[in-house]
């Protein structure tokens, strides 16, 4: 049948080789199937598609959402990194001051002493030197006087002597 | 029963009642005796100062010793006794070189210290 409708046609549109029967077996054809797959797969696609559609839909805007929280997450992140950097800072800016005033006070303490060491080097240094120039007084008077003694004793006769009790004596009296 | 000792007053008394009867050496002997005996042999100073008080009392006497490295000239020594005030005055001289120069005077309990001796040994300390 085919064939014949082929061979009759070789005139008109079948001379363009378009086989009108063939187009219409086709239509009917496509039509029986879409009306098969309507009836019993079209609606179960559709609703698959659709499925798949809201899955899809559904996980993009998760991601959306997941993506803007992550933002938040990462804000707040930052924003508490910031706060512990600040706190850091002022952590340490206080712990410079603290060390700061530490060594102030030991440089303080460590200079009184030294003051204090140099006074008393001082005063020792001038007791020292006072004691030495008192032993060294008393050295000189006993040297003086032992000098004195030899001289007398060798020097001091009697008449001397008598002047040196008259003017004692005399002394005495005033 | 026990003895009270006889105080020194009393002794220089006894002492003085008797120099112008006894030899001055054998009163001595008599005295050094019962000290010795008494075992107050250390009180001989104060009894010879308590002596030389009472003479001077009852006669008006004072006993001036006088210490010098050399013998005193009369000059001297009519000087030393110009010191003291008394009716009669005794110098008793003695010579000590070790004073090296000048006099040490002695009546009773007064000294008077004007030996060179004693001005270095001042001196000394004064140091």
């Amino acid at each position: 049948m085919y064939h014949y409708f082929a061979t009759n046609d070789l005139e008109g549109i079948g001379a363009l080789g378009i086989d009108p029967w063939a187009i219409l077996a086709q239509g009917l054809t496509f039509l029986v199937l879409f009306y098969i797959v309507k009836k019993f797969a079209l609606e179960k696609i559709v609703t698959k598609l659709q499925e798949r559609h809201n899955k899809i839909d559904s996980g993009v805007r998760l991601g959306i959402k997941m993506e803007k929280e992550f933002e938040k997450l990462q804000r707040t992140i930052d924003q508490k990194l910031h706060e512990a950097r600040l706190d850091a800072d002022r952590v340490l800016d206080d712990a410079n001051q603290e060390s700061s005033q530490i060594i102030k006070a030991a440089e303080e303490k460590a200079s009184h002493k030294v003051n204090q060491m140099l006074t008393d080097a001082e005063a020792k240094i001038e007791s020292d030197m006072e004691r030495a120039q008192q032993q060294l007084r008393k050295e000189l008077v006993e040297l003086v006087a032992d000098a004195t003694e030899v001289v007398l004793e060798e020097k001091l006769d009697r008449a001397k002597d008598m002047k040196l009790i008259e003017r004692a004596i005399s002394e005495v009296a005033k | 029963m026990s003895r009270q000792a006889v105080s020194r007053k009393d002794i220089a008394e006894a002492i003085l009642a008797r120099a112008e009867e006894v030899d001055t050496a054998e009163l001595a002997r008599q005295v050094a005796a019962y000290l010795l005996a008494e075992g107050r042999a250390k009180e001989i100073d104060l009894l010879a100062r308590d002596i030389e008080q009472l003479a001077y009392q009852q006669t008006g006497t004072l006993e001036v010793r006088a210490e010098s490295a050399h013998e005193l000239t009369d000059t001297v020594a009519s000087a030393v006794k110009a010191l003291f005030t008394a009716k009669q005055i005794v110098l008793h001289q003695d010579v000590n070189p070790s004073l090296i120069g000048g006099v040490r005077v002695q009546a009773q309990d007064q000294v008077l210290d004007l030996s060179v001796r004693t001005r270095l040994r001042q001196l000394r300390n004064s140091a």
